[in-house]
């Protein structure tokens, strides 16, 4: 108990909903009262002493990150977002922001305001200003604690001139504003009130004024004021609160954030949008008239864009992968953490070996699932869970569960030649060797030298003996070695499935990002494909991963690799569980095998976002001598039209083809492709001797001997003979 | 990466014959399909099976980091030490060995001597300044040390003598994860 | 009392019989020597040697002291004096005949071109002071361009050279030049790099040891020796020229230097087809470590640095040398207790 001892310890004031006025007023006075004491108090650390408040105080101010401006509150209020942004953590209490962070009616004073929000809060000088007005508010505001002012009157401030009748209330909030710095005090204040904050929220009144001040704020030029006439609504009655969509009614993306709504309230008409863009129920899906429904959907999107933090162009991009609910579901889901999860390590010790040694340390953990039977989920642990002398002597790693995924899905069999492409920190790469038994011969790259170290102390830690670290751009990779039996690529990726572990990534991806990471992907699965060698005995498997959920990293590169590598097809994961990749997605049709490939996601399956999908390379098959016939048959049957110089539309004269030539142009271009693939260098003139060492190649001799024609290769017009 | 010369050879084979004796013959001369080779790369010496050997021969120098087991590192003056991560062969050759109590585990993790009063069982006939592999209770190799009294010895020494001087330990993989590789 | 028959025994004994040799004793009082030249007479030699010999002694040595007071004398405080005279006798060289040293490389070039040495004067007469001025030394002639305080300058040569200077230059040059050259002569000779210090006191220091021992080295040798120590010298350039670095960072690479070869140690190949020649020599190598193995279990590591079979034999001299005092001073020629020390 402090300076604002007498703002806590207010009378006991009747509960929510049963004493309908005092609307604003009373808040008004609140505010006033409430201002000296702001003057007292310098910073807003001060009032984080009560566990509430600081909640409240946290989730009242939008994200740290987006107001920017001050240093010392950025610090305190980000500790408090993640306890603020829980859905549903909303006490009933904060809504006195809305108010407060409503700008001033005029559009000019927006601005101002909208500085003074973001002007250091100067504590004393300011407050000086109104304190005059504010003795005889207090006056007045003394009746307040007991009894609000009847409805209709107002406590007119003097110092202002009064404005409209129906902006009364806006005027009175409006003089909060003007009060530089006040507003902001405003919010800490409003916080150790609480009481007087459950009276103002009772009224939903505030949440319809904050929409009613809102629409006039924004739709000065639409003028709809159809919301205005519901001043005074209870909590019973929310589902009866219309909304406004101001994101669409700024034209899009043209104001990206709001001012001047709570977050509660973002979240309400969040939650609302969900229920009118799934359009089930009849009583929730009315939805703002006038407004098509893909309007609501982008004041959907603008709101999960406020209230959790993105930058609305992700946002856009992962809605489209889910229905509104699940999208929903699937932001919230990113805003806590998933569970901690271990792998034992078979090289050294069994499951429930090492379950029974962690659980005798004090470590409350059990089996993550049916479909591991080395992982195990860590609910608390008194211990450090990565300093045990179990971790230490390399009985386990701390693992996520989606990671256990891909190499699942590899099922490497002893005595196999495996690579791993994206290997850092080596939690795959161990969990393989302990599935190889310590037999057979682990490729553990990464193209990051530090990460290279991490990587190396795992695989020593966790005896592993069969592994060689190297340290290439993965690219290289059939170029320094090929013929592995099974290839595992854990793509670097967006990341937008591990968003619970890095919040980061909410806000730094751009289009761009997301073009660069999928040539890079669509590169080094390429590589994995030419590295795997299809004739092996028990191996020929590639399996591409990534732990992003964006359709343009997994499913699309997959689709690519299909096309790019005709002779490998995808097959069953192995993964019971899970969501089958996109067969078409945005217009953008895939090879309907994509639907093998697996998507996890963090609200269905509780891991991290994640994607697998396993190849298998099969042999390189030439084109049958059968088929070239036909197709230079069906190409030279087919009378060319072409205008001649007249213009005059003439049948072209049947073209000859020039052996010669083309057995040139053709060992040329398989040249080429063999440096662009495989990255073997052949010298052009002993081209046709190297043609036979490509691997997975069946030719024979006689096919060797004979000029084929590419398939699908035309003849173009740059590869007609030129002739007179 | 080169074979080893003599020189380093015996250096090498001397460190191991402190701790495992007369089973370094098993290290060398193992069966056909199951040979192991010494190599040297980056002044560090690494334990591999012969296949792999011929595999990596395809990797480049400057971008090989690890081959096998790495045994432990020359020094710049040429002397050989050996690092935990050969823990494991050491542990399954080793013929002086000493347990340690769990009171004890936590303090040789943190690099302290194992003192008397932590000292589970030993081996019988343990002379005075060998190599031993240390364990705990649960047969679990934690890291190897020298001993600094010989059994006999240890029996009259007073509890907070110190019978192990460590080496090195598991421990080493928290604190000095940076320096190790 | 008998004593004839001692009588007759001192008397021999005391007597200086002089034997009669068929040639007289030759003395050259100047060796002090006194030759003998009669043949040996194997009788006497045969049945009482000693005596015959102690005979034959004594004859000889009556005959040289005979030849000494033969000699003129001066008298002198101490006695007459006598000087010897010069030896008659040749006596044959002590050493060796010197080997013709090995020609100079001048004076091959002069032999072949048949130029004979003039030899110079230390004087050399000065026309313009009208005097006999030292060619080198002290105020020598070869010292005037430097110690002249007027130099006239060409035109067209630079006006900021110090002439004096650059005579002194060109004297110091030509200087080094005939040492360098008078060590390449002596290292030809003596087959052996010798340091051009050390002929700073003039090459005669080292012509005068002789260079080497009975037999002229054959050329094959020579050339051995010389290919040797070349390639020692270009193994030597190699490794300094690729071993430039400093707190561990190399010299730049100049361009247009050829690559040197033969600097890297040889290694055997990383792998191979066949593994059992390695497993062979590491089990060699393990079988030498074993071997000091199985003593290094046996021996005592408290009993300080042992020797062969753990004995400490500067401890044992000790211990045994205090034995040996207590029991009664005899130590037996053992070195005692500071023996050892060097």
């Amino acid at each position: 108990m402090g300076r604002r001892a007498k703002n806590k310890q207010a009378d006991p004031t009747p509960l929510p909903g049963t004493v309908p006025d005092r609307s604003a007023n009373s808040r008004r006075q609140n505010k006033k009262k409430r201002a000296p004491s702001a003057a007292a108090k310098d910073e807003k650390s001060k009032f984080k002493a009560p566990k509430g408040v600081a909640a409240k105080s946290g989730k009242e101010r939008l994200p740290a990150h987006r107001r920017g401006k001050k240093v010392d509150e950025v610090d305190e209020d980000d500790s408090d977002l993640d306890e603020a942004l829980r859905p549903g953590d909303f006490s009933e209490d904060e809504d006195e922001e809305e108010t407060v962070k409503v700008k001033s009616i005029k559009k000019g004073k927006k601005a101002a305001s909208s500085d003074d929000e973001d002007i250091e809060r100067t504590g004393p000088v300011k407050q000086l200003e109104f304190s005059d007005s504010e003795d005889e508010d207090d006056q007045e505001g003394l009746n307040d604690d007991d009894e609000a002012l009847p409805v209709g009157q107002h406590a007119f401030d003097l110092d202002e001139a009064p404005s409209d009748e129906d902006e009364s209330d806006l005027e009175m909030d409006g003089d909060d504003f003007d009060i530089e710095g006040g507003s902001d005090d405003d919010d800490m204040l409003d916080d150790d009130d609480e009481d007087r904050d459950e009276e103002d929220s009772a009224f939903a009144s505030s949440g319809d004024e904050d929409e009613a001040m809102v629409g006039e704020d924004d739709d000065d030029e639409k003028g709809i004021e159809g919301e205005d006439g519901d001043i005074q609504t209870n909590l019973e009655d929310e589902l009866e609160e219309t909304y406004t969509l101001p994101a669409v009614d700024n034209g899009g993306e043209g104001e990206e954030f709001e001012h001047g709504t709570s977050l509660r309230d973002v979240e309400q008409r969040m939650r609302w949008l969900v229920g009118v863009c799934m359009g089930k129920d009849e009583k929730t899906s009315k939805g703002v008239p006038g407004k098509s429904r893909s309007d609501h959907f982008v004041q959907l999107q603008h709101d999960i864009a406020t209230y959790f933090g993105y930058n609305t162009f992700l946002v856009g991009k992962l809605m489209k992968l889910f229905p509104a609910d699940e999208a929903l579901a699937f932001f919230e889901s990113n805003e806590s953490p998933r569970p901690v999860t271990i792998r034992a390590n078979t090289l050294r010790t069994r499951r429930r070996d090492l379950a029974q040694a962690l659980i005798n340390r004090g470590a409350n953990l059990e089996p993550i699932g049916k479909w591991s039977k080395v992982g195990l989920q860590v609910f608390e642990s008194p211990v450090p869970i990565g300093a045990t002398p179990e971790y230490l002597a390399g009985h386990y790693m701390l693992q996520a569960a989606s990671s256990f995924l891909p190499v699942i899905a590899l099922a490497p069999q002893p005595e196999e030649r495996v690579l791993d492409m994206a290997s850092a920190p080596g939690g795959k790469t161990t969990y393989i060797s302990a599935l190889l038994q310590n037999t057979g011969i682990v490729f553990a790259n990464d193209s990051n030298k530090a990460r290279t170290k991490s990587l190396t102390a795992n695989v020593h830690r966790m005896g592993c003996k069969n592994v060689v670290v190297c340290n290439y751009d993965a690219r290289e990779f059939p170029k320094v070695m090929g013929g592995f039996d099974r290839v595992l690529l854990d793509a670097p990726c967006s990341g937008t499935g591990v968003i619970s572990k890095d919040a980061s990534v909410k806000v730094n991806k751009t289009e761009r990002d997301f073009q660069l990471l999928a040539h890079l992907q669509k590169q080094l699965i390429l590589c994995a494909i030419d590295s795997c060698n299809p004739n092996s005995a028990t191996g020929g498997y590639v399996v591409y991963s990534t732990c992003s959920v964006t359709v343009d990293e997994n499913e699309s590169v997959v689709d690519y690799a299909l096309r790019k590598r005709p002779h490998v097809k995808l097959v069953e994961t192995g993964l019971e569980f899970g969501v089958p990749g996109f067969k078409s997605f945005e217009g953008k049709t895939f090879h309907p095998s994509v639907s093998l490939t697996r998507r996890f996601y963090p609200h269905k399956h509780n891991m991290d976002g994640f994607f697998v999908a396993k190849f298998k390379i099969e042999k390189r098959k030439k084109p049958s001598k059968a088929a070239e016939v036909e197709a230079e048959a069906a190409e030279e049957e087919q009378p060319q039209l072409k205008l001649d110089e007249s213009g005059m539309i003439v049948e072209e004269e049947k073209t000859k083809f020039d052996d010669a030539e083309d057995r040139e142009l053709i060992q040329e271009s398989k040249r080429k492709h063999l440096l662009k693939t495989k990255g073997i260098k052949l010298n052009p003139k002993s081209k046709p001797a190297a043609a036979s060492t490509k691997k997975g190649e069946d030719e024979d001799a006689t096919t060797k001997a004979q000029i084929k024609m590419p398939k699908g290769k035309k003849v173009t017009d740059s590869r007609r003979p030129k002739k007179a | 990466m080169r074979p080893l010369t003599e020189e380093e050879t015996k250096a090498v084979f001397e460190k191991l014959a402190n701790y495992i004796g007369k089973n370094l013959v098993h290290m060398i001369d193992r069966d056909e399909d199951d040979a192991y080779c010494f190599r040297l790369h980056k002044d560090r010496v690494y334990y591999l099976p012969l296949p792999m050997l011929n595999l990596a021969t395809s990797i480049a120098r400057p971008n090989l980091i690890s081959l096998g087991t790495c045994m432990g590192k020359f020094s710049k003056t040429g002397k050989f030490k050996l690092g935990v991560t050969s823990l494991d062969w050491l542990a399954k050759y080793a013929k002086y060995k000493v347990w340690i109590k769990p009171s004890g585990e936590l303090p040789f993790l943190y690099g302290n001597h194992v003192a008397k009063a932590h000292l589970g069982r030993i081996t019988e006939d343990t002379p005075e300044h060998q190599g031993v592999v240390v364990f705990n209770m649960s047969d679990v190799p934690l890291g190897f040390g020298v001993t600094a009294r010989s059994t006999l010895d240890t029996r009259k020494l007073e509890p907070t003598g110190i019978i192990v001087f460590h080496q090195a330990d598991v421990g080493e993989f928290l604190r000095d994860e940076d320096t190790m590789f | 009392m008998d004593v004839t028959q001692e009588l007759a025994d001192y008397a021999a004994a005391n007597s200086t019989a002089v034997l009669q040799r068929a040639n007289p004793v030759i003395t050259d009082p100047g060796l002090l020597a006194a030759f003998d030249n009669t043949p040996v007479d194997a009788e006497e030699y045969s049945s009482n040697l000693e005596s015959h010999l102690l005979a034959l002694t004594l004859t000889s040595t009556q005959a040289l002291i005979a030849s000494l007071f033969t000699l003129p004398t001066t008298s002198s405080s101490s006695g007459p004096i006598t000087s010897l005279p010069a030896p008659i006798t040749l006596l044959p060289r002590e050493k060796p005949l010197p080997k013709p040293k090995p020609l100079t490389k001048w004076e091959r070039f002069a032999k072949a071109k048949g130029i004979s040495h003039k030899k110079k004067d230390r004087d050399v007469w000065d026309e313009e002071r009208q005097e006999w001025v030292a060619r080198w030394g002290k105020g020598g002639k070869n010292k005037d361009k430097e110690e002249q305080w007027l130099h006239e300058v060409k035109a067209g040569e630079e006006a900021d050279q110090d002439p004096a200077k650059t005579a002194r230059g060109e004297r110091k040059a030509r200087i080094a030049k005939n040492l360098k050259q008078q060590a390449a002569n002596l290292a030809a000779a003596s087959s052996k790099p010798i340091p051009i210090s050390s002929l700073r006191d003039g090459p005669s220091s080292k012509l005068s040891k002789p260079s080497r021992s009975l037999g002229e080295e054959s050329q094959e040798t020579k050339k051995a020796g010389r290919d040797k120590r070349k390639a020692e010298l270009e193994r030597s350039m190699l490794i300094s020229k690729t071993s430039t670095a400093s707190l561990g960072r190399f010299d730049e690479k100049i361009q247009g230097e050829p690559k040197v070869k033969g600097v890297k140690r040889k290694f055997e190949p990383v792998a191979k087809t066949d593994y059992s020649g390695e497993k062979e020599s590491a089990l060699n190598v393990l079988k030498r470590i074993e071997s000091g193995f199985g003593s290094d279990k046996k021996r005592s590591k408290k009993g300080g640095e042992g020797a062969e079979g753990g004995l400490n034999v500067r401890k044992a001299v000790r211990f045994q040398g205090k034995q040996d005092r207590a029991a009664g001073k005899s130590s037996s020629g053992a070195p005692g207790k500071k023996g050892k020390r060097k």
